[in-house]
């Protein structure tokens, strides 16, 4: 009996030994997808497409930090030393991490959008032929903004050389199966052949992409539009000084004739859905949370409070301009902008606004003398502030007072530094920033030490 | 336990009261050969009687016998002897062990094996040496105590990590921890329970959940052949845990009392009022051209309106001294057929930081049960308990060692005007009084500081960590020599950390009008291993196997909520109904929930064969293979197998003359195993997640996947020699080893503008190699009539050499440190500090190619001075290519320790003294506290530059520069320190048995009670491997130093 139990036992743990678990234990991923889990299945392919904006949100980028770059390395905010050498230009070298964490976030959004594209067309027919079409669209369109903000955040600007055959960025338009390939060590294009694509996408992108609304939703400002697309190249084509068709473009977006002029100009900035913004990227209390990066963290007194405004950035506007009254707060011994006072803010891409003053800038920069219409257009968006008119006596006061009027109205959302460097202007003395000479290499970011190693046919920016 | 009181009781009353029999009575005590201790239950019978007894715990027996009887004694384990009583009435007895393997066995993976007959690298330290220091969890208590283990200190946090290296660091991006195993069975490779703030907020070691008096022994496996069974986790070390366990014929009760003071060892030396004013001003006088002319900054103020001028001393408000109480209960024994260890811990403990304390409860219960001979089975249980209140330090801007350095002397602590008490402003920071914080519209303070102390007093860091560890197994003996077991194990470790930010408290509190987070993290883990073992002498030859599978699955989920706006300061959790979620000034709601789930599975098969030939030569094979889920599906299978040879010289017969050596023994093993620690449940994978945007949901590529991924490849070498020599006086243990690393699963970064997510992707490819000596010797240094004396040095050296990454050419950086080919991992790159102009009192660097630049701070201008000494203007300053590498790494490249102890009669007296070596330290709170902000700085300031022809390493002072203080070899310094570690003395009480005593021991230690360095911050080792960072291993940023404790203690054993 007793060696029968013994046996039984025996026998027992024998074959246990002998029996894998193998199945048991190894588990498919809860949280995550296949890729061709995602591009067979048509409700996925559409979330596919959100997620092209989800990666646009990224808080490095253009979730709201390379608006602040722009605008911290401009005049107006002083030089907030939250953001260490980034404001101050002088010891700003390639290994900053900050400026690296941007860049890469820059082509992450891009590779997002080339790889949906990928992934769309080798699945081609999971979804409709039309809205195959809008999404490709969609996937240009934030392929395109990312290169904007890219190509004058580390370029020096189009006008910097005659055919702006000067170093750009390099231009990625396909996403990688190989990413330790050699292929992807591409040199730097030139401006132009950056600027060419980014109008090429757009070009494309608007006969494919929704109308815009006159009756705005949360699609129709914060995913991309026709509108969006118009407003985009209007932009694009100024910052080249084509004005000719800054004006077609800018003609385009107001023939749409679903955008106007809030009555206050605080309500864009306050309900984010309105018919004065054109394209904005989307925030909530849902989708980022607790971060240090949101545009309200950063400017709100009431948050983190790091960036301040300058006295003279105030002093531009009178006691009664609703911008000043709406958009200026007096806090701490300091001025701040009303613009972004929650965590949960939106990052306005693109205001109506700033299409009118394209539309002034290129007008009265192709009439020989005062363009009347550019004077009305510039009234229109002071008046809106209930500030003063205008009357230039010449076409130089006129241009003057157009950029005077874009520091005021577009302030801190994004093209503060831009601003000086497209014009050819010396980025004057500020704070404790001295007067850097248009053309000097340190106005325009370093490219990462790290990816200069990584990639040798990238060539550093000029002073670094 | 009362019943063995009651029959002690019992016994000592038949002592008095008996004797009135015709019969005689005979009496004694049964004690082990041994080691002299009491044996109770032996069973005592008189040969051809029926009368029969057993001894009580004691070891005490008593029968009634009749003339020249013989007494029978017996009990299990031992050879039973028969013993004449003749005319004695006192007959004390001696047994002797009749289990062969009694010969001194050790605890190696999947079983024992015999001492004598190892061929790998194995050092074993006693759980009694870890329990007499003050330290919260075992790990750190095993700094010193072994050649070739590395233990870097944690600072004075509670429950902060510990970073454990075993021969060098074996991994660049995954972990380099060894893998600990508990009783058999290896446990959750947890490093920080916490998951807030990315791990950088309060951290929890969990290790610190198990109590340190449980330890019977730690053995760590250091070479191929002694950790090759534990495969593909072996390649950083295995550290084996052995909880102690019943002994047969013994009952102990023991208790240990530890109750401990703390004070931080050193701190800052940072400026007083008068001074910092004076700087402070001084900085924008030398700028003031840049702030409209502005010359004065720092003022008096009365903010708490007591009618004198603000002073505080941040530090001291801060820093307290900690007090801890540590009390814990054992209680073992053993009958014939079964065993029990239980034990109860209580700690309670204030840290050095205020508002940094720590309760714990842990409880033990081991028995071991052997129904029948061929049977046994058995059980070890543990379940311990955490609450950590904790405080944000270091590497978080809200910090209190951030703050509590760049807070002004001259700012109050209190303001009666505010609700909470406490000086804070309306945006929940410091106030600044008459200070003028605002010019130009330039923050001159660089953003707000927080308020140290109520930063920390009125918001919530805690964590609340459960483990359940335990483990059945069933051993059956079918036949001589094999035995075949099965054993389940659990590791439930769960983590409750809540976060509370109060509202008036600048940061996420104001932000979200009071905000609360919680994280619930359950992590649980099995292992179910079967396994058999043969061990078997046939004459000369002895032979030994094991063979045997092992499966482990492991499953965590976190859920996350939050709240905020809440209703009342009152409400510090999530109560339903006492908070809106409302996104303050909207009507929009925020999200406050999450949350992650993943599981990993590891599969394995193992098997060693060992020979040993007439005890002089030893030989052994060994393998396992490991197939782990997180690996691709093109490599998940990887095997690791292991050979050793092993010769006792002195068992020779040309050396059996040779007086002075008394043991010598070579050993060799050569094997390859493997590193798989760290690395993610599905990093194989391509995967999409969530990518929702606002109110759409989406999904977004969330990771690039590698097919091909495996585990890290360590192949080790070792060669040793153990001898000892001066009848055994003198015991030596000497190896060589040499790992060759490959296939190190780095995060090898394609070209950003691939744009991968993360932007990496985790692939095998990079190679190093760690090579080294280890000696030890432990010696009876001198013994005489109540005098011993034994010492016990050991000594490591560590030469790494990194041998490729990712990309030629490329290094992976981390900060100021460097992982570069052909140099030591660690190693500093850096811009090369000049010096200061003593002319200008401008700062100065190096080139790369051997010129300078300098920066004129008057005018924010660089110029150039080539190395024929022309000076031209530049547009640019030095940067990152002009960082050249040092001869210098933050690596060690020695260590070790030197124990004494001492014992005089009753007195015993120790110290130990803890050594590192050859490595730097990149000092980047010196850094910090030269700052040219309006924060306060460090005494080193006021050596600044004042006047032409000053020579000093501190630049002229300018308002908001940051130049000066940029990262370069200004601020590396060497770390080489020599510790005192511990000093002890106690003083045993003996003969105190008649009260049931065995021992009574009282003692006191002094736990870091100096340290002989030239590094000039706080600790040379607080900082060493911190978060067990492999590349920036030697950073110091503004951490809390580590206390001195004194102990005073007390051991009691009942039996």
């Amino acid at each position: 009996m007793k060696n029968i139990k013994k046996y039984f036992a025996c026998i027992l743990v024998a074959s246990a030994t002998f029996v894998s678990c193998e199945n048991q234990i190894f588990e498919e991923p809860y949280s995550s997808l296949s890729p061709s889990d995602i591009f067979s299945d048509p409700s996925r392919v559409e979330k596919a497409a959100v997620g092209m904006y989800d990666a646009l949100q990224n808080p490095e980028y253009l979730g709201g930090r390379a608006l602040i770059y722009a605008d911290i390395r401009g005049i107006d905010c002083g030089n907030p030393t939250y953001f260490g050498d980034i404001p101050s230009f002088t010891s700003l070298n390639s290994s900053n991490g900050t400026v690296g964490l941007a860049w890469t976030a820059a082509y992450r959004t891009i590779n997002e959008s080339n790889l949906f594209v990928k992934n769309i067309t080798a699945n081609s027919g999971v979804v409709s032929a039309e809205k195959e079409k809008q999404f490709i669209a969609e996937a240009k369109f934030i392929r395109s903004l990312s290169y904007f903000y890219l190509v004058n955040l580390w370029a020096q600007p189009y006008g910097f050389t005659a055919g702006a055959t000067h170093l750009g960025v390099p231009l990625v338009l396909t996403s990688s199966d190989a990413p330790f390939s050699p292929e992807n060590q591409i040199p730097r294009n030139t401006v132009k052949e950056v600027y060419d694509q980014m109008i090429k996408d757009l070009e494309e992108a608007v006969v494919d992409l929704p109308a815009s609304s006159a009756t705005p939703t949360l699609s129709s400002v914060a995913r991309a539009t026709k509108g969006a697309a118009y407003g985009l190249l209007a932009r694009i084509n100024l910052y080249k000084k084509d004005y000719a068709k800054a004006l077609e473009y800018a003609n385009k977006v107001e023939a749409l004739k679903v955008f106007q002029l809030n009555a206050s100009p605080a309500e864009g900035f306050d309900t984010y859905i309105t018919p004065e913004n054109i394209f904005s990227v989307a925030h909530n209390g849902g989708d980022n949370p607790n971060t240090n990066h949101a545009l309200g963290q950063h400017y709100a007194p009431t948050q983190r409070a790091d960036i301040q405004i300058d006295p003279k950035y105030v002093a531009l506007m009178s006691v009664t301009d609703l911008r000043r009254t709406e958009l200026v707060k007096e806090a701490n011994g300091a001025f701040w902008t009303a613009k972004y006072t929650r965590v949960s803010d939106w990052a306005p891409i693109m205001r109506y606004s700033e299409i009118l003053l394209i539309k002034a800038e290129a007008l009265a920069n192709i009439a020989s003398g005062v363009d009347a219409n550019a004077v009305a257009l510039v009234n229109q968006v002071r008046s809106r502030s209930k500030a003063s008119t205008i009357a230039p006596a010449t076409k130089a006061e006129l241009v003057a007072a157009i950029l005077n009027e874009r520091r005021i109205e577009l302030a801190f959302e994004g093209q503060g530094l831009f601003e000086f460097l497209r014009t050819g202007r010396n980025l004057p003395a500020h704070s404790v920033v001295p007067e850097y000479k248009f053309g000097n290499g340190l106005l325009v970011f370093p490219l990462p030490l790290n990816d200069v190693q990584r990639n040798p046919k990238l060539v550093q920016n000029e002073g670094y | 336990m009362k019943h063995k009181l009651l029959s002690l009781i019992f016994v000592l009353t038949c002592l008095i009261g008996a004797a009135s029999a015709q019969e005689r009575q005979v009496s004694g005590k049964v004690t082990s050969v041994a080691d002299g201790t009491p044996l109770s239950g032996v069973s005592v019978l008189v040969v051809g009687a029926s009368s029969a007894t057993q001894t009580d715990a004691s070891g005490n027996y008593s029968i009634s016998v009749n003339g020249n009887a013989t007494l029978n004694f017996s009990f299990v384990g031992y050879a039973s002897k028969r013993v004449s009583v003749g005319n004695n009435t006192t007959l004390n007895v001696q047994l002797e062990s009749d289990e062969t393997s009694l010969e001194e066995v050790v605890v190696t993976g999947y079983g024992v094996r015999l001492i004598k007959d190892l061929t790998g690298s194995q050092s074993r330290v006693s759980g009694d040496k870890l329990a007499k220091e003050p330290s919260l969890s075992f790990d750190q208590a095993l700094s010193g105590k072994m050649a070739g283990v590395q233990v870097g200190s944690s600072g004075g946090t509670l429950g902060d990590g510990v970073s454990v290296r075993i021969r060098g660091i074996n991994s660049i991006s995954s972990s380099s921890l060894p893998l600990y195993i508990i009783d058999g069975v290896p446990m959750n490779t947890v490093e920080n329970t916490n998951v807030f703030n990315s791990g950088n907020g309060t951290r929890f070691n969990p290790l610190a959940m198990i109590n340190s008096n449980d330890i019977e022994s730690i053995e760590v496996l250091k070479d191929a052949s002694a950790a090759v069974l534990y495969g593909s986790r072996a390649a950083n070390g295995v550290i084996l845990i052995n909880t102690k366990r019943g002994k047969k014929g013994t009952t102990n009760i023991a208790f240990d009392s530890k109750t401990t003071f703390s004070r931080p060892a050193k701190m800052l030396d940072m400026l007083g009022a008068e001074d910092f004013m004076a700087i402070s001003n001084e900085k924008i006088s030398n700028a003031s051209k840049y702030f409209g002319g502005v010359t004065e900054i720092a003022r008096e103020s009365d903010v708490d309106g007591d009618g004198i001028d603000d002073r505080t001393n941040w530090l001291d408000e801060v820093y307290r001294n900690g007090i801890g109480y540590d009390n814990s209960v054992s209680i073992s024994g053993g009958q014939e057929k079964a065993n029990y260890f239980g034990s109860v811990r209580y700690l309670d403990q204030k840290g050095i930081l205020e508002n940094n304390s720590l309760k714990t409860g842990q409880v033990r219960l081991n028995t071991d049960i052997n129904p029948v001979k061929w049977l046994k089975t058995g059980m070890s249980l543990s379940y311990s308990k955490t609450q950590n209140n904790g405080v944000l330090t270091d590497r978080y801007v809200n910090g209190v060692t951030v703050s509590a350095l760049q807070a002004f002397p001259t700012m109050a602590f209190s303001n009666p005007a505010n609700s909470t008490g406490y000086n804070l402003g309306s945006n929940g920071y410091l106030t600044y009084g008459n200070n003028t914080r605002v010019v130009n519209g330039t923050n001159l303070v660089g953003g707000n500081i927080a308020h140290p102390y109520a930063a920390s007093a009125l918001q919530l860091n805690q964590n609340t960590p459960e483990q359940l560890l335990g483990n059945v197994y069933a051993e059956i003996n079918p036949i001589q020599g094999l035995k075949i077991s099965s054993k389940y194990g659990i590791d439930y470790l769960n983590n409750y950390e809540h976060q509370y930010a109060h509202p008036l408290i600048g940061g996420l509190g104001m932000s979200y009008n009071g905000m609360v987070q919680d994280n619930i993290r359950y992590r649980n883990q099995w292992v179910w291993q079967n396994y058999a073992n043969y061990d078997r002498s046939f004459g000369v030859h002895r032979i030994s196997a094991t063979l045997g599978m092992e499966s482990q699955f492991t499953k965590e989920r976190q859920v996350y909520a939050g709240g905020n706006d809440f209703s009342d300061t009152f409400f510090t959790d999530l109560i339903d109904g006492t908070y809106t979620g409302a996104v303050p000034g909207t009507s929009e709601v925020m999200l406050w929930s999450g949350g992650t789930l993943f599981s990993t599975g590891l599969q394995s098969y193992f098997g060693r064969v060992g020979y040993v030939f007439n005890d002089k030569y030893l030989a052994e094979v060994a393998f396992r293979s490991d197939a782990f889920s997180g690996f691709g599906l093109n490599s998940r299978w990887g095997s690791f197998p292991s050979v050793s040879l092993g010769w006792v010289a002195s068992n020779e017969d040309f050396l059996k003359d040779v007086e002075w050596l008394d043991y010598l023994k070579v050993r060799g093993s050569y094997g390859k195993v493997g590193n798989s620690r760290g690395v993610s449940a599905y990093a194989a994978r391509t995967l999409y997640g969530g990518g929702a945007y606002t109110t759409l949901n989406g999904f977004s590529a969330t990771q690039m996947g590698n097919a091909d991924l495996q585990w890290e490849t360590s192949k080790k070498l070792d060669v040793g020699v153990d001898f000892n020599i001066l009848n055994n006086r003198l015991n030596f243990v000497v190896d060589y080893y040499n790992n060759d690393i490959s296939g190190l699963i780095l995060n090898a970064t394609p070209p950003s503008t691939v744009g991968v997510p993360g932007g990496s992707i985790e692939t095998n490819i990079g190679s190093m190699k760690n090579s080294g000596i280890e000696f030890t010797v432990n010696a009876n240094t001198m013994t005489r009539e109540d005098f011993t004396w034994t010492t016990s040095l050991n000594f490591t050296t560590v030469n790494n050499e990194v041998t490729s990454l990712v990309t030629e050419g490329a290094d992976m950086v981390d900060g100021a440190s460097v992982a570069s080919v052909g140099r030591r991992l660690g190693t500093y790159k850096l811009i090369k500090w000049k010096g200061v102009d003593s002319q200008t009192g401008d700062p100065m660097w190096y080139t790369a190619d051997g010129g300078y630049k300098t920066y004129n701070q008057a005018d924010k201008s660089w110029t150039y001075t080539d190395a024929d000494d022309v000076t031209s203007a530049v547009q640019s300053g030095v940067g990152g290519s002009d960082a050249q590498y040092l001869d210098e790494s933050g690596l060690p490249k020695y260590y070790g320790a030197l124990d004494n102890n001492f014992t005089y009669k009753n007195i015993d007296f120790g110290f130990s003294l803890v050594y590192t070596g050859g490595f730097s330290i990149y000092n980047s709170t010196r850094a910090s506290l030269l700052s040219n902000y309006f924060v306060n700085n460090g005494s080193e300031i006021l050596d600044r530059w004042t006047a032409p022809g000053q020579q000093t390493d501190v630049p002229k002072l300018y308002m908001t520069e940051t130049a000066a203080n940029q990262t370069s070899t200004r601020f590396l310094e060497k770390g080489d320190f020599l510790r005192m570690r511990t000093i002890s003395l106690g003083y045993t009480f003996k003969d105190l048995s008649r009260w049931g005593i065995s021992n009574l021991r009282l003692y006191g230690q002094v736990y870091n009670a100096f340290v002989i360095t030239g590094y000039s911050g706080q600790d040379p080792e607080v900082s060493l491997n911190r978060n067990n960072t492999n590349i920036a291993i030697g950073v110091d940023n503004r951490s809390v130093p580590q206390p001195r404790t004194y102990t005073l203690g007390l051991n009691i054993s009942l039996q």
